[in-house]
């Protein structure tokens, strides 16, 4: 093994270590020894007085009592809850018939305009159909279902002045038709 | 490497195993550490566990050897700190200006060139295989003694020895040749 260059080589760069400090070994570890100690002291006295205070707030919460379950029918708590039960059930009926007598009932002035807005609806829907008529119009192909819609928007909205259009045009794609 | 048990019976104080093992533990803990100045602290550590293990000790090899046990722990996790902790900068620091005082000498001396250079290849070892390298080679020991100390099987410490070895062939290959 002596003659491996691997060892030679190795041994060669083995340095020494730096000179040890001047401060004393011994006495550093010692009090090294003797802080660890206290620290751990410390932490113990700090844990168990925690622990003390847990256990204290533990012992001292005052703790709720629940009343024992009786399996035995008691004639006079059943009288009392009914009567409980009763007087909650009075005072609902006389909030609900509060609310009855305060409702809002329409005035003639609001049915007419119920009437506006009834109104104006059918004109929308009619419109709407009037509308999707009239796209499709133009198309040749396209024309026995623009038929269909304005006939369909006569029959739900008679009263509406899109029937008297939807009449006008159906006419004029006939005359359009007999032309052709 | 499981915790270490001081061995009993013929007692030694503790000033007295410090005045007899010091100067071994600061070699040892020097060459696994890759000759870097963290000696002081690791040193400290190994005999703060000494003191910590029992305050009687056995002035015999047996003792020896428990004490390698112990540096080679703390070698360990000062390597391991030197990893993640804050000061892992003033470790380079440390480590530069040893390099740098190490390159300033191989301007006057070749011989400390080829130290660097082989400092720098052991540097480079993985901790484990740095330790069977500096056990073998510098502390001379056996591979039973060696697989002893470390825990390890004794076909576990030849393979670490083997990889050790061609590892560091690579960067020493023309030193070994001269």
């Amino acid at each position: 093994m002596t003659n491996d260059p691997l060892k030679q080589l190795l041994r060669h760069a083995d340095t020494a270590p730096p000179l040890a400090g001047e401060s004393n070994l011994v006495s550093q570890v010692k009090r090294r020894a003797k802080r660890n100690d206290r620290i751990k002291s410390a932490s113990a006295v700090a844990i168990l007085l925690i622990g003390i205070a847990i256990a204290a707030n533990l012992v001292l919460q005052p703790r709720v009592k629940k009343a024992p379950l009786s399996l035995e029918p008691n004639p006079a708590a059943l009288k009392a809850e009914i009567a409980r039960l009763n007087a909650e059930a009075n005072r609902h009926a006389e909030i609900a018939d509060r609310l009855m007598q305060i409702e809002v009932i329409p005035t003639p002035s609001d049915a007419a305009d119920v009437q506006r807005d009834l109104q104006r609806q059918r004109d929308e829907a009619a419109l709407s159909l009037i509308y999707q008529a009239e796209t499709l119009a133009p198309v040749p192909a396209q024309r026995p279902a623009a038929v269909a819609l304005y006939k369909k928007a006569i029959d739900l909205f008679p009263q509406t002045h899109w029937a008297s259009l939807a009449k006008q045009r159906i006419e004029a794609l006939q005359s359009t038709q007999e032309n052709l | 490497m499981p915790a270490t048990k001081a061995p009993e019976a013929q007692t030694l104080s503790f000033d007295q195993l410090v005045a007899i093992y010091e100067e071994r533990v600061r070699r040892l803990a020097y060459r696994l550490l890759g000759w870097r100045d963290e000696v002081d602290d690791v040193t400290q550590d190994v005999f703060f566990a000494a003191f910590r293990a029992t305050p009687r000790f056995r002035g015999d090899a047996q003792l020896w050897t428990w004490l390698m046990r112990i540096t080679i722990n703390q070698c360990r996790t000062q390597q391991r700190k030197r990893l993640v902790r804050w000061n892992g900068l003033k470790a380079l620091i440390v480590r530069q200006r040893h390099l740098s005082a190490t390159a300033s000498l191989d301007q006057t001396d070749a011989r400390d060139e080829m130290t660097l250079q082989v400092h720098n290849a052991v540097n480079k070892l993985r901790p484990k295989d740095r330790e069977v390298i500096v056990l073998y080679y510098l502390e001379e020991m056996d591979v039973k003694s060696m697989s002893e100390l470390l825990g390890a099987s004794i076909s576990n410490v030849n393979v670490r020895l083997h990889r050790a070895r061609e590892r560091l062939r690579g960067p020493l290959s023309d030193l070994m040749k001269d």
